[in-house]
């Protein structure tokens, strides 16, 4: 029924909807749309959007992220924001830092104005709360604050923050959210360090000394959150360190790519346009469409959002990430982590 | 430079040549010209391809509104009017609403010219527009058999619709005598003319189109015209109750009045005097080769900036035909470009006036109407 009702939904949203956005921008049938309806400067370089999202926003856990689309030079760009609201928040709110030369964070940054309104996927995520939630340690660096700050708020609300630490490094004094910090600091009596600089694994030692009875949510560049992780490794700790990655994990990717015998290029039938298209060899299928001019919808690039999903009709691809292989027809496969290993036929329509 | 080497891949079928052109022949261009000429062009795409942005998204969007605002505007003068003055203005308002729908909306987002900017609802290959003619079909017979095969006599099946000869290599039949009244029972109707095209109907008769294929093609048409049709002549007429008989009336004229002028401007760009039809190539074309076939395929109609609006950008089919996937706005920036460049490789810039082209075409359909020469003379001798 769901199957049914979805396409009929679809087309009578592509019919109503321009009528709708006439007399409001966020109106729509089907899409979830958010006004943006204030800005705060939390520190250089770092702003947070608060968003007044329409009837189809569904909320999220503490921790997880949406995908946001804007426009770009005539280019819808869609990339993922940690939420940094509480759940629950009437005004959910994304916190973004400007990476340079960046299109959405640019945009969001030197271009959206309050009353702008952007489109929103739906909120998802494994970077949430266990049932463990109060030996709980919560470390961050730079932008990565954000799950973590969704994460700290959630628990105040519900009275539990008070055997939480939390740990934030900030690259200078100028990036440091002062407001944050004082938030937090407002909401419980002790365990806030904001400190500068790159946190190592001396500095949590000084900071938290009992880190390692604690379950560790942490989140920030990549450079750091390796450095850490290995920390954890090193005391056979990994399963109590939760990790979120903001960046694509694209070494690791490519790497795995590079160890496949398969290097030849393979022929792709899109069954929409009745199109065939030689892809040249590329670590993943979304890069290899793009190579070779054509444009599928993606998000996270890293094999978390599912935005880029299709249906394969036909043909064996391989899940980089999962190392599943799909080789049955009418299979739906994720462009951005999967290899092609045979000939495929393709719906991108499915994934637009 | 290399001993002048005519180009075998694209031949000009020599009496189209030798009648139409005869004044203003295009200079025979080497092997190298031709590479050079393709190279110009694609540097024009280049530029342009990279200037898109903000500004092309804004008008593909003003222009959506400005149809979806006319569409509502002449529904409802169509529906709550009793006046004649009213009538008048309703069907206007619909008929350029469909026009735009289907011209500088529907057939240039169908050819993918929005595909860069990423919106769904602006993807070529999921776009559907306000036409009897199902989106699938047009997106095979047209964006791929049409602009692949452009103007080759058995293979690009729009010269002429299979109804009308308007090329001299095209064989004469009986039926093309009345051609002049088949040709403007075709612009009546042109949408389902279009329509029914795509399902060779003709093949069919002549029996080599299996019924099968034939009711498996009919599906997509069927379903997309029975919606048409009932949207049209059924729902809004109910709708407007004792206004059905005006709103009934307002709507055929809207849609033929839609058919006229897409007709009469897509005949201009492909069939009059000067366009060459050319033989099916041989051996592969270059990109170069491609470029020339399109340019001496097409045809421009000159005039001013809403004219072109409203023929969505094809009264520059030249440029349409080159650069099928940019977006049809930037047909006229890229036409001073293409412009210099075919003068400078001595190459016909085939445009003139709306009343020039029409009566250019008109000409041709008369002309091919009768048998060619040897047969007429064949006839009176006997
Ligand atoms: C699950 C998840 C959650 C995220 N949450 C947040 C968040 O809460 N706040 C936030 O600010 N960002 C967050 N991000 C990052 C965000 O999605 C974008 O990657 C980031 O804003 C850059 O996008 P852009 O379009 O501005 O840059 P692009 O135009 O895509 O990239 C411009 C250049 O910057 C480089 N680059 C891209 N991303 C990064 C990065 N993160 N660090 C350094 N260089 C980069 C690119 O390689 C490229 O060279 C999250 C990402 C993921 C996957
Ligand atoms: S873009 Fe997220 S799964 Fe591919």
């Amino acid at each position: 029924m769901h199957q049914a009702i979805e396409p009929r939904l679809a087309r009578l949203a592509h019919t109503l909807d321009p009528w709708l956005q006439e007399l409001d921008e966020t109106w729509s049938l089907a899409e979830t749309r958010a006004r943006i309806v204030a800005i705060r400067d939390e520190a250089e370089d770092l702003r947070t959007f608060v968003l007044a999202p329409n009837r189809h926003w569904r909320g999220h856990r503490a921790g997880q992220f949406v995908p946001v689309s804007v426009i770009v030079d005539g280019v819808r760009v869609e990339r993922c924001y940690s939420l940094s609201s509480a759940p629950g928040a009437r005004f959910p709110t994304i916190t973004v830092r400007r990476v340079p030369g960046g299109r959405a964070s640019g945009w969001l940054h030197d271009r959206a104005t309050i009353g702008d309104v952007v489109r929103l996927g739906r909120a998802s995520g494994a970077f949430v709360l266990g049932e463990e939630t109060r030996q709980l340690l919560l470390v961050s660096g730079g932008s990565g604050i954000t799950p973590c700050l969704s994460i700290a708020r959630d628990l105040a609300r519900r009275g539990e923050l008070n055997n939480v630490v939390f740990v934030h490094a900030a690259r200078s004094g100028a990036a440091t959210p002062h407001a944050i910090r004082e938030e937090l600091e407002g909401l419980t009596s002790a365990g806030i360090h904001f400190t500068v600089g790159p946190l190592t694994a001396e500095r949590i030692d000084a900071l938290v000394p009992d880190w390692a009875t604690r379950q560790t949510m942490l989140c920030g560049p990549l450079p750091m959150m390796d450095a850490l992780a290995d920390h954890w490794h090193a005391h056979g700790l990994s399963d109590r360190l939760v990790t979120e990655r903001f960046a694509p994990p694209a070494p690791l990717n490519r790497e795995r790519a590079g160890h496949s015998s398969e290097s030849t290029s393979v022929k792709v039938t899109l069954t929409r346009g009745a199109r065939s298209l030689m892809l040249a060899p590329a670590p993943t299928l979304l890069e290899a469409l793009e190579a070779a001019g054509e444009r599928p919808t993606y998000g996270c690039r890293q094999g978390i959002c599912n935005t880029c999903r299709c249906r394969k009709a036909s043909g064996l691809v391989e899940d980089l990430v999962t190392g599943r292989r799909s080789d049955a027809a009418n299979e739906d496969i994720r462009l951005c982590t999967s290899r092609a290993l045979s000939d495929l036929e393709l719906d991108l329509g499915e994934n637009r | 430079m290399k001993p002048m080497n005519q180009s075998t891949a694209m031949i000009p079928t020599k009496p189209s040549f030798a009648t139409d052109t005869a004044t203003r022949a295009p200079r025979r261009l080497s092997r190298d010209e031709i590479a050079a000429f393709g190279a110009e062009l694609d540097a024009v795409r280049a530029t342009v391809v990279a200037d898109l942005g903000d500004r092309d998204l804004a008008h593909i969007r003003r222009m959506q509104k400005l149809a979806r605002r006319l569409e509502a505007t002449g529904r409802v003068l169509l529906h709550v009017g009793l006046d004649p003055v009213s009538f008048v203005g309703g069907v206007g308002a619909l008929s350029v609403a469909k026009i735009l729908n289907n011209m500088e909306v529907g057939h240039n987002i169908m050819h993918g010219q929005y595909d860069w900017t990423g919106e769904p609802d602006l993807a070529g290959n999921r776009f559907d527009w306000d036409n009897v003619c199902a989106a699938i079909d047009w997106r095979h017979s047209h964006n791929y058999e049409h602009h692949t095969y452009t103007n080759i006599v058995g293979k690009d099946r729009d010269v002429g619709y299979a109804l009308l000869r308007i090329a001299p290599e095209q064989p004469w039949n009986p039926t093309h005598l009345v051609q002049p009244v088949s040709a403007l029972w075709l612009a009546l109707t042109f949408q389902w003319g279009v329509a029914l095209h795509d399902l060779r109907i003709e093949e069919t008769l002549q029996g080599t189109q299996p019924l099968r294929t034939l009711a498996t093609r009919a599906k997509p048409f069927l379903r997309k015209a029975a919606g048409r049709v009932a949207k049209d002549y059924l729902l809004f007429p109910a709708l407007a109750l004792w206004n059905a008989p005006r709103v009934f009336a307002g709507n055929l004229l809207a849609n033929v009045a839609r058919n006229l002028w897409t007709f009469a401007v897509i005949f201009c760009g492909h069939f009059p005097e000067g366009v060459q039809t050319f033989q099916v190539p041989e051996g592969p074309e270059t990109r170069g080769d491609w470029y020339l076939r399109q340019l001496n395929g097409s045809a421009n109609i000159e005039g001013g900036r809403l004219f072109h609006v409203m023929t969505g950008h094809l009264s520059h089919q030249i440029e349409h035909h080159l650069f099928p996937d940019v977006p049809a706005a930037r047909y006229p920036e890229m036409a001073t470009h293409v412009r210099a460049i075919c003068a400078k490789y001595g190459q016909v810039y085939n445009t003139g006036t709306f009343g020039a082209q029409l009566a250019s075409v008109a000409r041709k359909i008369l002309r091919y109407a009768l048998p060619p020469t040897a047969q007429l003379e064949a006839v009176a001798s006997s």
